[in-house]
């Protein structure tokens, strides 16, 4: 049996240390002390907690316990609540502040057995499970009766675990590393089998079992794979001098989706792995027309304007991907289309080892025609407004920069981003960024801006401010919002933009504050978006700070023109 | 059993503070006992064979999940009277209301072993007999203003007391009140509860009830009550003050 305790013990340790290596070195005392005295079931649980959470990554589900739950629960075990959050925000931290307090609390116990790990693991699982009537008292009563019997070290894991933010600063690479070490398996290897079944508990409770091959480890039906990632090509010329013969296909500018089908069933998956499904009927439908009955396929799920063909922007997509209710009105009104790139599974086979022609040809053999560029690209262009919900990538296969070129400019003018250059004997290699998959496309400038709010930063960053509001300017010098960015700082930088914007503090708004708009940042993004949530009509997608611009002011920062011009680039309707 | 109502009432009690339990089943009735998950709290029941119109058992352990019985107890009527019976070929607990006509539900077993935690036999100083209602309103009172309770017990009176940051209350109960049954106390004694429990284990009390608190410093309180001829007996374990 492994106590809860002694796992809280190691946390603890691996939470105090920032290198990445003792962190692994305790790691692997934890795998130990499972192999020594628990069963291998208990590895797997510690495995997710570790990274905070209850259930394996693949799955969505969430304990679904709020802070506000949480908090009740505390107070319901005879905590103070004015107490209990005054420490809250004096340590940033509501597993600490419980830690603090709980020492305070003299609860007897008819009987004292200390917490297992399979105690806390099935108890919130339970949490997670409770539903319908009377269901949050159920959940407030379990998670007490847990807080009762655990020690104030315990009770900060328990806190943030049931927050699922565990803080320790555990990933999923170093346990990786911890279970490549302790079990003598490269790392690659282990990499690679998680890549397909994205449950880190699985695949540590095997290794525990000595049972790599296990049937459970192979890519299956309805669970979704972590996919396959491009880099950036610098050029097509540079490209094609590594590949010699590449396929190229049109980069869509959409959403990029895994689809399940066993029989009657399927399942859509985002590239996050999200369960998209329900959103998605119209596609559910013509999956289920594809005359196959198992299958696992993925593609760019794209917004098509049926007057134009074109794309629509990509918030549409966002718009149809996390519709919940009205489903069908938002149907009506944001057509999508999917097209197939790729297939890793069919009736039983697993095709992530074959060569990427292969997988192509037997995608080509499912949808009855191959989507050549070359040789049909008439009926290509005809079909773009068509009603048409499956469809396979435009491709060519070639050598030629010139004719690649050619297909390019023609994918571009078409609305799309620019285009995939694969290599056509690679293998698939789920959940790496490989250079046998590459994708070109235009250069979006960056972006001066300049910082005009600062928000209070959480947990990590509890002592600097964690984002900031940037803005662009008119042509008469007016500020407009456009982002908050927060990536893309060291420690350093956020030290540093801590102590000059506590110099430029214009007004406190409690979270936030609003500073003299003289810091300038230059920002890198990946793409221009329409808002409403910004006047300017404008939002960046994904910014990151490139870096201080010291050698600007507020005046200098790009403008909404250069903001319009650069969005109309990226629709390539220029 | 006569009233299926009547013991509807044992089981939403019960299930308030366990999931699971399992009835040992002999031949003069049934019993069960099980500590709550936090193990602050246990519960225990004896139906004794008296309890029943007709019983007929040989030694049995019956496993039930309690959230499932308590949905089909919620559906007993008034009049309906309440038949009990393992089927052991398909592993299931025949629950039948008996009115008009025959219902029957069949309930899975669980598979558990009888809990060996059982109500330790303890010496009390204090023995208070009150009527049902007056304490279950006390601790609704207290609830108010505060997440756990003190009971105090003199000679002369027994007291239920909460008290919140800013606000408090009491409810007294003086000896010869209306109330009180009884009250012999060798000591006196004082000890905080958690209220949420102490109101979870009176819930199947009525009106017309009587509940026996045993009493002492620094121990597990214990409370008696009968519901349909089912004896309930609960234990908390005190909050010690620093």
């Amino acid at each position: 049996m492994i106590l809860w305790k002694d796992v809280c013990e190691i946390f603890d340790k691996i939470e105090k240390t920032t290198k990445r290596l003792e962190k692994r070195d305790y790691f692997i005392k934890l795998i130990d002390m499972v192999k020594e005295k628990g069963k291998p079931e208990d590895l797997k649980k510690i495995c997710y907690m570790a990274i905070g959470r209850v259930y394996p990554e693949y799955d969505e589900r969430e304990l679904g316990v709020g802070e506000k739950l949480l908090i009740n629960a505390i107070t319901s075990i005879g905590i103070n609540k004015d107490e209990l959050l005054e420490k809250i925000k004096e340590t940033g931290d509501i597993g600490l502040a419980i830690e603090q307090l709980k020492s305070k609390i003299k609860q007897a116990y008819l009987l004292f057995q200390p917490l297992t790990v399979n105690e806390v693991y099935e108890t919130l699982k339970r949490v997670g499970e409770i539903e319908g009537e009377g269901s949050q008292k159920k959940k407030l009563r379990l998670i007490s009766s847990l807080f009762l019997r655990a020690s104030p070290i315990e009770c900060r894991y328990l806190a943030r675990l049931i927050l699922e933010d565990m803080r320790i600063g555990m990933n999923v690479p170093t346990i990786l590393d911890a279970l490549s070490v302790y079990f003598n398996v490269p790392k690659e290897k282990l990499e690679k089998i998680y890549a397909i079944t994205n449950d880190i508990g699985l695949l540590a409770e095997k290794l525990l079992m000595d049972d790599l091959e296990s049937k459970e480890l192979k890519l299956k039906l309805f669970r979704p794979i972590k996919p396959m990632l491009a880099q950036l090509a610098p050029s097509i010329e540079e490209a094609l001098l590594e590949m010699g013969r590449a396929q190229f296909e049109t980069k869509y500018d959409g959403a990029r989706v895994q689809i399940h089908k066993g029989g009657n069933k399927v399942k859509i998956y985002s590239r996050r792995l999200e369960d998209v499904t329900n959103a998605l009927p119209e596609i559910v439908e013509a999956v289920k027309k594809i005359n196959v009955d198992k299958l696992i396929v993925e593609g760019e799920c794209v917004a098509i304007d049926k007057e134009t063909g074109k794309p629509r922007p990509f918030q549409d997509i966002l718009r149809r991907f996390r519709r919940k209710y009205d489903i069908g009105k938002m149907m009506k009104e944001i057509n999508l289309r999917v097209y197939l790139f790729d297939i890793l599974y069919k009736d039983g086979v697993s095709f992530i080892d074959e060569e990427f022609e292969k997988r192509r040809e037997v995608l080509e053999e499912i949808v009855g025609y191959k989507n050549d560029w070359r040789t049909e690209r008439e009926r290509i262009e005809k079909e773009l407004k068509s009603d048409k919900i499956i469809d396979i990538s435009y491709k060519l296969v070639t050598s030629d920069a010139k004719e690649a070129r050619e297909f390019y400019n023609w994918s571009l003018s078409i609305g799309h981003e620019g285009v995939m250059i694969k290599n056509l004997k690679a293998p698939y290699t789920p959940g790496s960024r490989v250079r046998t998959m590459y994708k070109f496309k235009p250069t979006l400038e960056s972006l001066d801006v300049v910082i005009t709010k600062a928000k209070r930063g959480m947990g990590k960053r509890k002592d600097w401010y964690g984002s900031f509001e940037i803005c662009v300017r008119d042509e008469e010098g007016n500020l407009y919002p456009i982002g908050h960015v927060g990536t893309g700082l060291t420690e350093a930088d956020l030290e540093f933009l801590k102590e000059e914007i506590d110099k430029i503090i214009i007004r406190d708004l409690g979270e936030e504050v609003e500073v003299e708009p003289k810091i300038v940042v230059e920002v890198a993004y990946e793409e221009i978006q329409k808002s409403d949530k910004y006047p300017c009509g404008y939002a960046l997608r994904f910014p990151r700070v490139v870096r201080f611009r010291f050698d600007k002011g507020k005046d200098d920062i790009n403008t909404i023109e250069d903001v319009k011009r650069i969005y109309e680039i990226q629709r390539g309707r220029k | 059993m006569e009233s299926a109502k009547e013991f509807k009432k044992v089981v939403d009690t019960v299930s308030t503070l366990l999931d699971e339990i399992c009835f040992e089943v002999d031949e003069e009735g049934i019993k069960a006992s099980a500590m709550d998950p936090s193990h602050v709290a246990l519960v225990s029941l004896e139906i004794p064979k008296l309890a029943f119109e007709e019983y007929e058992a040989d030694n049995h352990d019956i496993g039930i999940d309690l959230e499932a019985f308590k949905k089909v107890m919620n559906r007993a009527k008034s009049k309906d009277k309440l038949i009990l019976e393992l089927d052991e070929e398909r592993n299931k607990l025949n629950v039948i209301f008996e009115n008009t006509g025959k219902r029957k539900f069949s309930l899975a077993l669980l598979d558990l072993s009888a809990s060996s935690v059982k109500v330790p036999d303890i010496e009390y100083p204090n023995v208070i007999m009150i009527k049902g209602d007056a304490f279950k309103e006390a601790l609704k009172d207290a609830s108010l203003f505060s997440d756990y309770v003190v009971l105090k017990a003199d000679e002369n009176k027994f007291v239920v007391h909460a008290k919140g940051d800013l606000n408090e209350n009491e409810a007294i109960f003086e000896k010869d009140c209306s109330a009180i049954i009884s009250l012999e106390v060798k000591e006196e004694a004082k000890s905080a509860f958690n209220l949420d429990y102490l109101i979870d284990m009176v819930k199947g009390v009525s009106s017309g009830d009587i509940i026996k608190i045993y009493l002492g410093n620094d121990m597990p309180v214990k409370l008696e009550y009968s519901i349909a001829g089912v004896n309930l007996t609960f234990l908390l374990a005190p909050r010690i003050e620093g």
